[in-house]
């Protein structure tokens, strides 16, 4: 499989194939995923619903399929595997402080909505139009030996013609997205 | 009911999370669903936590809710109407 | 090697049954597992739901498991099943310590223990962190039963909502496909929780009566709890362990909807894309489905959405099909699990099990079976199709 292009995000940092693109002072999540997504002048409002690690999943995927040059027609042979540890730990702690705090009121459906982890790759699809194989696993740490093997399994035996694989995780102060955007080698 | 209208947008917006969108830009009038305001299923399900949540009114029938949540001015009168 | 794919051992604790033989009694005998209820302490005490029939306390006497410290349910009922299904094949546990891989999907994991201890620390109580959160983790659960199980840690956790534990099941088969190992132990389990239940009410999509799937009047789901394995075998482990194999994974497919979170496109993109792949993978034509079951949840938009891709890809043809769910309930992400071992076992009796609790059919591809029904099965597919738009389905043959 051929590597297109790589991505990560870290506090304050965004990066393409290992070169800074976008640095800010802010490094707290939410604002600076709010300058990210203002920087890259996305006209999506869908994205102020989303939470912390979907935000940052659907950032890095934006850029990683822009500067990969992926070809947008090919929604439907692009595979996404993804890893995380905490996955949608944030969205977990508000819900149950909603029903646990107001055992009265009724819980937030708007906050529900992302107490999966896989939501965060069913936003990306949703926008990028990817009906291919979706995964999601819950790792301990980056496993990008599982991760990677996955994707080349997907590229040489089953159709797949890219795969958005990598390992992303959110927690307050601290969150990571690394991207790569493989490809079939069309040389097999 | 000028105020109100005013308060309830403003709410609308922080429950829906309409980052960026300003009440002036909302026409109460006019048709929530359907259009530029991009709102789904689970908006409509948002806004009737926002009716228990802020004024103590239950809507147990989501087809209920297609009526009530028309518009601004419809969620006004209904919120008039019912509010205890 | 042929890539091929065996099943040498079932396991399942839900609703209707602690195991294969008590679920297949339930199954044969139309008898539902659906109550109001008695083991949630949950203020929606008015909604239907499908609870294994065993306090914690009972399955940790099952398990032979200390009942002093808070282990998740979830997990609790991981091992019970995980344990019946390397029982069923015969292989003594320590001769496959270092190959047996496994690959468990969960959602809720031990979040009923946290929302419990949540409560306390609400309440003012101090909460021991070590004894109460440690576990919380979807991979935590997968560890735990794995421990309990006898198996070194070669464990995967997949986490896609309502498909997990079938995303499970098609992880292991394609690895053993593919030759990267021989051996797994794939499924998934969920417990109920006030989190779920609460969550699953704020969408709407609860019925609060028994669930009625496929039917014209259905009014949503009801939530449900079990876990379910199958034990996966390459033929060159099964000349080794010397197993005999109920059944083959012949096919699988994944495909995201790519429409919304929580609602499936109303022309069931995903689910057509899934049935696509898992008849491409699998070199099994439509036509060769005995019987389908479906992911039925009872929900207005699954039931329609799920006919539609059904008669996409089956035409005028649909074969035998019905939803389980009302006999168990949605166990989230142990349901694909559940039905992998429900067709495993309707393959094994010839039998097609029923769709419980319903009146008047959609009309869109016909009526579902509605009473226990005797014919050769020989090709089963099963669906299960998570939020996320995360939708698979397993194509399981006859051996």
């Amino acid at each position: 499989m051929k590597t297109l292009c790589e991505i990560s995000i870290t506090p304050g940092k965004l990066e393409v194939n290992h070169a800074a693109v976008f640095q800010s002072k802010e490094t707290l999540g939410p604002a600076f995923f709010k300058e990210l997504y203002l920087e890259m002048n996305l006209n999506y409002p869908k994205f102020y619903k989303m939470d912390e690690i979907s935000k940052l999943f659907f950032l890095g995927v934006e850029q990683l399929l822009k500067s990969g040059k992926w070809p947008s027609r090919d929604g439907n042979t692009t595979a996404i595997v993804a890893g995380t540890t905490d996955g949608c730990l944030e969205s977990d702690k508000r819900h149950l402080a909603n029903i646990t705090n107001h055992p009265n009121l009724p819980a937030s459906p708007a906050t529900f909505v992302y107490t999966l982890p896989n939501i965060m790759l069913g936003e990306v699809c949703i926008r990028h139009r990817i009906t291919g194989e979706n995964t999601c696993v819950i790792t301990q740490n980056n496993d990008s030996d599982f991760i990677n093997h996955y994707a080349e399994i997907l590229l040489t035996d089953e159709g797949t013609e890219f795969c958005i694989a990598g390992y992303v995780n959110y927690l307050p102060g601290n969150y990571i997205c690394l991207l790569t955007l493989f490809a079939r080698d069309l040389d097999l | 009911m000028g105020q109100f209208i005013n308060k309830l947008k403003l709410e609308i917006i922080e429950a829906l999370n309409l980052e960026g969108v300003e009440p002036d830009e909302i026409d109460a009038s006019a048709p929530l669903f359907n259009s530029s305001l991009g709102l789904d299923s689970i908006d409509a399900l948002e806004l009737i936590v926002l009716l228990e949540r802020n004024y103590g009114i239950k809507v147990t029938d989501p087809d209920e809710g297609r009526e009530i949540f028309h518009s601004v001015n419809t969620i006004a009168e209904f919120v008039k109407a019912n509010q205890k | 090697m042929s890539g091929r794919i065996f099943i040498t051992g079932i396991g399942i604790t839900s609703a209707i049954g602690m195991d294969v033989a008590s679920s297949l009694d339930s199954l044969i005998k139309m008898r539902h597992g659906m109550t109001l209820p008695t083991f949630l302490p949950t203020r929606h005490a008015d909604f239907h739901v499908g609870e294994v029939k065993a306090s914690n306390n009972e399955l940790c006497t099952i398990l032979e498991m200390k009942k002093n410290f808070p282990v998740s349910r979830t997990t609790l009922l991981g091992c019970v099943a995980g344990a019946e299904a390397i029982a069923m094949s015969g292989i003594k546990p320590e001769t496959i310590r270092n190959e047996l891989h496994f690959i468990n999907g969960t959602s809720v994991s031990a979040m009923d223990i946290s929302e419990k201890a949540f409560q306390k620390m609400i309440g003012g109580e101090s909460v021991d962190y070590q004894r109460w959160f440690s576990r919380h983790d979807c991979g935590k659960t997968t560890d735990f039963i794995s421990e309990y199980l006898g198996f070194k840690n070669l464990t995967t956790t997949i986490s896609t909502a309502c498909s997990s534990g079938a995303n499970s099941i098609m992880q292991a088969g394609r690895n053993i496909k593919h030759g990267i190992y021989d051996l797994a132990l794939a499924g998934g389990t969920d417990a109920l929780s006030l989190f779920t239940l609460n969550g699953f009410n704020s969408l709407k999509i609860l019925d609060k009566d028994w669930c009625k799937p496929f039917d014209i009047d259905r009014k949503g789901l009801n939530l449900g709890e079990g876990a379910a394995y199958l034990l996966l075998e390459s033929e060159k482990s099964i000349l080794k362990t010397g197993s005999k194999p109920l059944a083959e994974l012949a096919g699988f497919g994944n495909a995201n909807d790519a429409y919304h979170q929580t609602a499936s496109s109303p022309e069931g993109i995903g689910a057509t894309l899934a049935m696509q792949k898992a008849f491409e993978t699998s070199a099994i034509k439509p036509g060769s489905i005995d019987y389908i079951n479906a992911h039925g949840t009872g929900t207005e938009n699954n039931d329609h959405s799920e006919s539609i891709a059904i008669r996409n890809v089956f035409g005028d043809k649909t074969p035998a099909y019905s939803s389980t769910k009302a006999y168990t309930g949605h166990t989230l992400a142990a349901a694909g699990a559940l039905e992998a071992v429900i067709s495993v076992l309707a393959i094994r009796e010839n039998l097609v099990f029923p769709n419980l609790n319903l009146d008047t059919p959609i009309d869109i591809i016909g009526a579902p079976v509605l009473k226990l029904e005797n014919k050769a099965v020989n090709t089963v597919l099963s669906n299960s199709f998570g939020f996320g738009g995360n939708c698979t389905s397993l194509i399981f043959r006859t051996v």
